[in-house]
């Protein structure tokens, strides 16, 4: 059956949805909808459905406050499964449809970079999309809005703090063979460049695939402290535990889209003492505002789903969806499109995004990600 | 008058009848000619609708079906291009319409007479190709809509296969580098891991994912392939790397290998040589195109020999139009000739009959009458009318005729009435003229009288003149010498208060006085027998060109001082109103002078009567004007004084008659100026009023000669 079942399976969800969403349109001036193309299945699964499980939070809630200017909020979402080809094929359906304002709550690089020309030229925006590789942060793509912050300050503050170390001169990196794990590679190479600390192996593994052995041995053969993962959940969960397997022990730093939480769920106990790059703000940390309003609308969404920070960042996108919807007075493509390229920043209870801000976080025996200074 | 008539006979009836009868036989004419030229139209469109209804619609049928033919072989590449089943439907569905209507034509055709077996042969032909490439292009359709989702299938596989096999080569590599397997049991030795089964199966592996990368190639080449001959060797090559990959999973299989890539190897091979693989569907597609082409081709060879059967019949078709139309061109040749002919034939008859008949029946008949009504008009009634016939127009010239008599009865009595209007006239001049004869019979009468009046006045005042003298004389000379005595008296120095100076000067004086007496009407005697004398006197002198203005200006004077001589107290004066040009006339200046001379005396006397009577405030003035009016010289004295009654205006120019006291005035002055003014063909004339005054004046002509 493979993609096209999944495939039929969403277009019909879809069909239900839209009509259930029909019968209680009435009470609506209108309703605004926004669709998502990201990986909902597969290898990367897990960071689709959290992005996806944010944005819809959020747009519960702003729909229970009125919605924006009397117009409903809703999302809907297209598998890519991480795959580019599949990414195109779902931006060229959204574009197609009249009625969709903007993307939002894509995930990944290769995917993202595969459909934001289309978008461009589409006119339709492309809202805080999961990745932070640098080029979608280029002034030639007016329509993009990146909430978080670039692979390169992830890759920057672990660096700094791996310098803070006594014993962390030698690096090494696995990385994916894609415009993802390239952005990391060269993002660590210059970073790297003018310090005493060096990079003394750097292996690639297959995208959607946790064939990350031959890589684990070469990088074990370099005996590097400390190892960085540009790459998802699996692929390093794979890769932490073979390397425990084999007696490989440096330090194991991720970037923030190796999806925290599922990594967490991958390595069980075994995640503990791993360290992962944040971009958004621990989702435990209930006395920041911002956190504890996502927290309400993840339990009035759906109560028994742990928070993340995927689906926090996922709401932050929702959040953002919103509010500039609501400075805009009639909504469509093209005035979205055009707000957001007027648009530098915005301040979502206290986040201001497109956000800068890099927490590195280790993992505890729980699965919970403390701050390290 | 007019010629003789041959139609006169015809005028025995009324107009309307005669006109009636020549238009009937031009009607009958014109009716003639258009039976004629009807009959030759008729053959005309006999031919026409001969050619309407058979040869033309034949024409245009068969190039309808011709039409239709060429239309249906432009669809079929269409019906070959569809891109799918949907649009080839629609293709289909023209393409039926179109030989629906291409099988209607035909029969249409047929049923106008042309033979159409051959058409429907091939109507029927072309149906047959129709359905056969239908049936070929749905299922090429079907098989290249299931050829493009296998390729997608196998895009799908190829990167699923392509990352398992990795997977299973990266797990392969670690185990025969490390001894692991699995993370829960312990690794194994460098015998085991190094084993050659282990080893080989890593180069297997590798030898695996190289050569399935070549066979989806090759795959892809399938899905591109145009000709169905190029698809055996790909199927070799195909089959040649597939045998490598099935040797390779010979080594692969088993419980120690990676069988999960098992299943997608034999997806594989279902995908690519499989009942509906791609080899298939390529092969399936590639051929039933070139069976599309054939079809097509047959189709196009059809149509082109149904075109060609159709150009025959149209060429015959033309012939027979041609034929026919040679026919009715010679029909409308002999149309023209028929119609031409009558037509001129009609057009002299109406050119005859007019000339002939309305000429001389009518026409000529009516001027005659405007002619003759004309010349009566002008006032000759005395041209009599020829009347024959019993029409309407021999009625108007009886009627003209008995109208001409009676105006000519007319017309003689009003000569006779005017002729005895004049003789009244006449008679009445003639009253007048004895009238005024006999007036002037009197006034000659009256002037022998006074001719001979005068003639004894003058000699009886020529036979008192001289006495009178010495009357005058001695009257004179004793006042003289009773001046003398006086003086005489006076030296005698007697005293003045003396009784005898006294008397004999009282003596003296009344002497004197009565001598003087004696003279004063010794005088008055001698003015009468001058006037008298000149009375009869005719104009004496000649006429000569003389200045007016100042013979009127000189004579004037003379009179106002003759009368201040006579009345000093007298206070008129004269005013002129004369030109500053000289004013010339043809006269007698001694007659117009003493003409002028009475006048301005009278003005005077009559002035000095009312300054008598009114002294008053009471200006006494005389006013002479001399003007040219028109052709008449005018002299007029005006004066303020006493004025005239009627009675006495009216005589005042009788001699004799005076308004004066007998010592002052004679009464013939304004009689004899009467007479010298008439003597210049002249006029005098005169105005009063009494109590205010009168103008006396007379004219001459500005130019004349007196008489």
């Amino acid at each position: 059956m493979g993609r096209l079942g999944q495939r039929i399976k969403l277009t019909v969800l879809g069909v239900v949805s839209a009509l259930a969403g029909l019968s209680s349109l009435s009470a609506w001036a209108g309703e605004l909808l926004f669709a998502q193309s990201a990986p909902l299945s597969g290898n990367a699964g897990q960071l689709g459905e959290q992005m996806r499980l944010g944005v819809r939070a959020a747009f519960q809630e702003v729909n229970r406050n009125g919605g924006v200017n009397g117009h409903r909020l809703r999302l809907i979402s297209l598998d890519d499964a991480y795959e580019p080809q599949q990414a195109i094929s779902n931006a060229e359906t959204f574009v197609g449809q009249d009625d969709v304002i903007a993307m939002i709550g894509g995930v990944g690089t290769p995917t993202s970079m595969a459909i934001v020309d289309l978008l461009a030229s589409a006119k339709m925006a492309y809202l805080a999309p999961m990745t932070g590789a640098g080029g979608l942060r280029d002034k030639k793509y007016p329509g993009v809005f990146n909430v978080r912050a670039s692979y390169h300050a992830e890759v920057q503050q672990i660096v700094q703090w791996i310098a803070t170390q006594k014993n962390g001169a030698r690096l090494g990196i696995l990385y994916q063979d894609d415009s993802y794990g390239q952005s990391g590679l060269t993002s660590l190479r210059q970073e790297l460049a003018g310090r005493r600390e060096l990079l003394v192996a750097a292996a690639p593994y297959m995208r959607n695939t946790t064939a990350v052995k031959g890589a684990l041995l070469t990088l074990r053969d370099a005996a590097p402290d400390s190892v960085l993962i540009v790459g998802t959940y699996r692929a390093a969960a794979a890769l932490i535990r073979w390397s425990r397997k084999i007696g490989f022990t440096p330090r194991f730093f991720n970037l923030s889209f190796v999806g925290s939480e599922a990594l967490a769920a991958e390595l069980g106990a075994a995640v503990q003492g791993i360290y992962v790059a944040q971009v958004m703000p621990s989702p435990s940390q209930q006395e920041q505002a911002l956190v504890a309003r996502y927290r309400r609308a993840l339990i009035d969404f759906d109560g028994g789903v742990r928070p993340t920070y995927i689906s926090l960042e996922g709401y932050v996108a929702g959040r953002v969806a919103a509010a500039l919807a609501g400075q805009i007075d009639k909504v469509t493509r093209q005035s979205f499109y055009a707000a957001i390229a007027a648009l530098p920043s915005l301040e979502i209870d206290g986040l201001r995004v497109p956000s800068n801000q890099v927490f590195l976080t280790m993992a505890q025996a729980d699965g919970a990600f403390e701050p390290v200074n | 008058m007019h010629p003789a008539n041959p139609f006169k006979l015809f005028t025995r009836y009324s107009v309307g009848v005669q006109i009636g009868i020549a238009v009937f036989g031009a009607l009958v004419l014109v009716l003639a000619s258009a039976v004629v030229s009807g009959f030759s139209i008729g053959q005309i469109g006999a031919v026409q609708s001969h050619l309407l209804e058979r040869q033309l619609p034949r024409q245009r049928l068969s190039l309808q079906v011709s039409r239709q033919a060429s239309e249906l072989v432009s669809l079929l590449p269409r019906i070959t291009g569809a891109q799918d089943l949907v649009y080839l439907s629609v293709y289909l569905n023209e393409y039926e319409q179109v030989r629906k209507q291409f099988v209607q034509a035909i029969e249409r055709l047929g049923a106008a007479g042309e033979p159409v077996e051959v058409l429907n042969l091939a109507a029927g032909d072309l149906a047959g190709y129709a359905n056969e490439l239908a049936d070929l292009s749905k299922h090429r359709l079907r098989a290249q809509r299931a050829l493009l989702t296998a390729q997608d299938e196998l895009v799908a596989l190829e990167l699923l296969l392509d990352q398992k096999l990795t997977q299973a080569v990266d797990d392969q590599l670690f185990f025969v580098m490390t001894g692991m397997r699995t993370l829960d049991k312990p690794a194994l030795g460098e015998r085991e891991r190094h084993s050659v089964a282990e080893l080989e199966r890593l180069h297997q592996l590798s030898e695996v994912q190289s050569h399935i990368n070549g066979v989806f190639a090759v795959l892809a080449a399938v899905g591109v392939a145009t000709d169905p001959a190029h698809l055996q060797p790909l199927r070799e090559r195909y089959l040649a790397g597939m045998s490598r990959v099935n040797q390779g999973g010979m080594f692969t299989h088993g419980p120690r290998g990676v069988d999960a890539v098992w299943p997608e190897i034999g997806q594989l091979e279902q995908l690519a040589v499989g009942h509906d693989g791609v080899f298939a569907l390529a092969d399936t597609i590639l051929r039933n195109q070139i069976s599309e082409s054939d079809v097509v081709d047959k189709s196009r060879a059809a149509v082109r020999a149904l075109v060609d059967n159709i150009d025959q019949i149209i060429v015959d078709n033309t012939a027979q139009a041609q034929v026919a139309m040679a026919q009715a061109s010679g029909s409308i040749s002999a149309g023209y000739v028929v119609v031409g002919s009558f037509a001129a034939l009609c057009f002299l008859g109406a050119l005859a009959y007019g000339w002939f008949y309305v000429r001389n029946i009518l026409t000529q008949r009516l001027i005659y009458i405007s002619s003759a009504m004309h010349t009566m008009a002008e006032g000759d009634l005395t041209q009599s009318l020829e009347v024959y016939g019993r029409d309407e127009i021999s009625r108007m010239a009886k009627s003209l005729e008995v109208f001409r008599r009676q105006a000519l009865a007319a017309q003689r009595l009003n000569l006779v009435e005017k002729l005895a209007e004049e003789l009244e006239q006449k008679n009445n001049r003639l009253r007048d003229t004895v009238g005024q004869l006999n007036r002037a019979q009197e006034q000659i009468v009256l002037r022998e009288k006074l001719a001979a009046l005068g003639e004894l006045t003058a000699g009886v005042a020529h036979e008192i003149k001289n006495p009178l003298n010495f009357v005058n004389n001695f009257s004179d000379s004793s006042i003289d010498l009773c001046g003398e005595l006086l003086e005489v008296v006076g030296e005698l120095e007697l005293s003045e208060t003396s009784d005898e100076y006294l008397e004999i000067k009282e003596i003296l004086d009344m002497l004197r006085s009565n001598m003087e007496k004696i003279s004063g009407h010794g005088q008055r005697a001698n003015r009468i027998v001058n006037s008298m004398l000149s009375l009869g006197r005719t104009a004496e002198g000649e006429a000569s060109t003389t200045e007016l203005v100042a013979l009127v200006r000189e004579h004037a004077a003379l009179a106002w001082h003759s009368v201040r001589a006579a009345f000093p107290d007298f206070t008129g004066e004269v005013v002129y109103d004369v030109p500053q040009d000289p004013v010339v006339a043809n006269v007698v200046a001694h007659d117009i002078s003493r003409v002028v001379l009475n006048l301005v005396t009278n003005a005077c006397h009559a002035c000095w009567e009312r300054q008598k009577s009114h002294p008053g405030d009471y200006q006494p003035q005389i006013r002479v004007s001399v003007a040219q009016v028109e052709d008449w010289l005018e002299v007029r004295v005006e004066d303020n004084g006493v004025g005239m009654r009627e009675f006495v205006r009216e005589q005042i120019f009788n001699p004799f008659f005076t308004t004066k006291d007998t010592d002052v005035g004679t009464g013939l002055g304004l009689s004899i100026s009467f007479d010298l003014v008439q003597s210049h063909k002249g006029e005098m004339f005169v105005e009063s009023t009494y109590g205010r005054g009168s103008t006396f004046g007379f004219k001459l002509p500005a130019n004349g000669q007196p008489g």
